[in-house]
């Protein structure tokens, strides 16, 4: 017994020793820099406290950290707006332009099959469904054997269309979205991460409007008069600011931070900014001022 | 007696080492008495006592916070603030997972090789101990495995908070003003003001030649940063006016300077042959404050360093900037000959007085210059050196 009990702790102390083998594996983290990119409109509206009370129309635009911008529009009047989407467009950067009204139905078909089959056939049924065809083929479908072998099934099948419209109205003093998401090239954490990784050093650069590295317009056509005329509000998106600090000392990473403020001094006021950490980490490494970017007309 | 003294001395040490591996991280927050600091989801965690710190605890299983927000009471923005770290291996919980896994191995590979025993002979005791021991080892080993992963935050990355971390409420104004803005007006078509010049609460100097030959370098230090309203003509005319800039710029204290002039730069002949007007605000009558020739004296300073010099009447001023980014400085003189710089790209270096110069800098070097001229540059820098590179820094991104 007393054998046994020695062997016991020497092979709880080789244990111990054991033990540390496996803690050798270590993955450090490695914050690599920080980056930093604001848009405006190119005419700036501030608050919606500087929206006159006569305006028509006020657009909302809503830039998300991965650079896609979604549009809500705003009725001001006391009539019924109608949006036409068919001439409301999307325009990048290289002058691509995209309509707000895609003709393209979608559909979403969802099929369900209960029942049991005996032997080693094919159901067609299943094809069916795995084919996604619904409808009375598809269940007529589910009937059919090969080889022989007996199958019972019942196949339920609810199919969604989904069909864009070429018009949309506002209620007086409605809101509504333009239902649309559009990736702006060159905005976002991927960009970002792209920027830190590319930049040999740091980058510290304003744009003007014209001369932006990532930019948009917004064309948004609308009526107050059931459709008669039509008017546009043109709003033009552009990021005016890029900044990359990497970080020069592991671990270091409020001086690169900083170097941000120091190169924008209102870096923190622009109407929209990313601020992205470059990180093998993923927790917390972006911060995204989403006020609404703000226009009327 | 003694084996049972140093079992408990080895479970009492497991146990002691176990307790001490912490799930929270503890650091120190400096900065102004009364900010508040929070998290990046505005939970707020602490606010800096009178003696300038306050102590922050975050916990590990939330990962690496890449920054938190300070907010200073009455200003209008959360100033975010990134939190430094070391590179530290947790060795009590990287120990505690490898005994675990050991343990419950051994624990497993016990309990298999006792089955067949036990098959054999069911009255045997020591295979009976064996099967419920290797259980029992098993178990605990994957006990102490999910324990020291639980108090370990279960991170992936070794990493370590430093123990003191400093907000930025120093460099970030309370209530920073928009620069650069081009306003939507009200039905009078577009209105440029910036409203840093309005804003700004700093005395305004007069610009004009004999007012800047009265002002000392300390006063004006040099141009660290500017701005203008930058809409350089793709096509200019001889003797059309390119550009209206607003007069202001950060002095060496980082004081905003607004002036009272709107500044206009105007061809003379063509793009390197310009002048600077300025106009009092109110007033219709521009002075012109200064003529510039830029002359084609530029060369390499360690291949990454081009110089051009303007003339102004009897004064040189000579513009240095790295080949590869051409915009305003944000660094100084100093710093670039004493090397300390390194990321900033266009320095004023000469006559530091020349206010007009830097609003001249901005002008023509603005955020993004045109293509046309770069086109200008490009061929007056390679008519002198022949090797000279300039890009578009938009190109390098």
């Amino acid at each position: 017994m007393l054998m046994r009990k020695t062997t016991f702790f020497d092979f709880l102390a080789l244990l111990l020793a054991i033990g540390f083998l496996p803690s050798c594996k270590t993955q450090f983290l490695n914050v690599r820099g920080v980056a930093y990119q604001s848009v405006r409109a190119k005419e700036y509206v501030g608050t919606r406290e500087n929206i006159p009370l006569d305006a028509t129309i006020v657009a909302s635009y809503l830039v998300r950290a991965d650079g896609q911008i979604e549009v809500i529009v705003e009725n001001n009047t006391n009539s019924i707006m109608t949006i036409d989407r068919t001439r409301s467009f999307f325009r990048n950067a290289n002058g691509n332009s995209i309509p707000y009204y895609d003709p393209t139905v979608r559909v979403n078909t969802q099929s369900t099959m209960s029942g049991e089959s005996t032997g080693a056939s094919v159901n067609l049924g299943s094809i069916a469904n795995a084919a996604g065809i619904g409808g009375a083929l598809g269940t007529a479908l589910g009937g059919i054997n090969i080889g022989g072998s007996e199958s019972k099934s019942t196949t339920n099948t609810n199919t969604t269309y989904y069909i864009d419209q070429p018009q949309m109205s506002i209620a007086p003093h409605g809101r509504a979205a333009m239902g649309r998401l559009f990736s702006i090239e060159g905005l976002g954490i991927d960009f970002l991460e792209q920027a830190i990784a590319n930049s040999q050093t740091d980058v510290c650069n304003m744009f003007t409007p014209n001369h932006s590295y990532a930019s948009c317009s917004v064309c948004i056509s609308y009526s107050v008069d059931n459709g008669r005329t039509f008017d546009t509000l043109l709003s033009n998106i552009y990021a005016n600011s890029l900044i990359v600090s990497k970080v020069k000392q592991t671990g270091q990473v409020n001086a690169a931070l900083r170097n941000i403020y120091m190169g924008k001094r209102d870096a923190l006021v622009e109407p929209w900014y990313l601020l992205y950490f470059s990180s093998d980490s993923k927790e917390w490494n972006n911060k995204v001022k989403l006020t609404e970017i703000i226009d009327y007309k | 007696m003694k084996k049972n003294l140093l079992y408990f001395i080895l479970i009492g040490l497991l146990l002691a080492i176990l307790s001490s591996c912490s799930s929270y991280q503890t650091f120190s927050v400096k900065g102004t008495p009364g900010t508040i600091i929070r998290s990046p989801n505005n939970q707020q965690l602490g606010v800096i006592g009178n003696t300038g710190e306050t102590k922050i605890t975050l916990r590990r299983k939330d990962g690496y916070y890449h920054y938190l927000q300070a907010y200073v009471p009455g200003s209008s923005v959360f100033i975010p603030f990134a939190l430094d770290y070391q590179n530290k291996k947790n060795i009590v919980r990287d120990y505690y997972q490898g005994l675990g896994y050991v343990l419950a191995g051994v624990g497993v590979i016990a309990e298999l090789a006792s089955i067949p025993m036990v098959a054999q002979d069911s009255e045997n005791e020591f295979a009976l101990g064996m099967c419920i021991g290797g259980a029992g080892v098993s178990l605990l080993g994957l006990g102490i495995w999910e324990l020291a992963r639980y108090k370990g935050g279960r991170i992936k990355h070794e990493y370590a908070y430093q123990k003191f971390q400093t907000t930025n409420t120093d460099i970030v104004n309370a209530h920073p003003q928009l620069g650069n803005v081009e306003y939507k007006s009200m039905g009078a078509g577009i209105s440029t003001v910036d409203s840093q010049l309005t804003n700004a609460n700093t005395e305004n100097k007069a610009i004009t030649s004999d007012a800047q030959s009265e002002d000392s370098d300390d006063e004006y230090g040099w141009v660290d940063e500017m701005f203008g309203d930058e809409y350089l003509k793709m096509d200019p005319k001889p003797n059309e006016k390119l550009f209206t800039s607003f007069d202001y710029f950060i002095d060496k204290s980082g004081k905003m300077i607004a002036g009272k002039y709107e500044f206009n730069l105007e061809f003379k002949k063509d793009i390197f042959n310009l002048k600077v007007t300025a106009t009092k605000k109110g007033s219709t009558t521009a002075t012109t404050i200064c003529d510039f020739h830029i002359q084609e004296l530029s060369y390499n300073i360690d291949d990454d360093w081009i110089m051009i010099g303007f003339v102004e009447r009897n004064t040189t001023h000579t513009f240095l900037f790295q080949k590869n980014y051409l915009k305003p400085a944000k660094h100084s003189a100093e710093d670039i000959w004493s090397g300390k710089s390194s990321s900033s790209s266009f320095y004023h270096v000469s006559n530091r007085k020349e206010i007009e110069a830097s609003v001249l800098t901005a002008m023509l070097f603005n955020d993004s210059p045109s293509e046309r001229f770069y086109e200008h540059l490009k061929k007056s820098l390679v008519s002198y050196k022949g090797n000279c590179k300039i890009e578009n820094v938009k190109d390098k991104i």
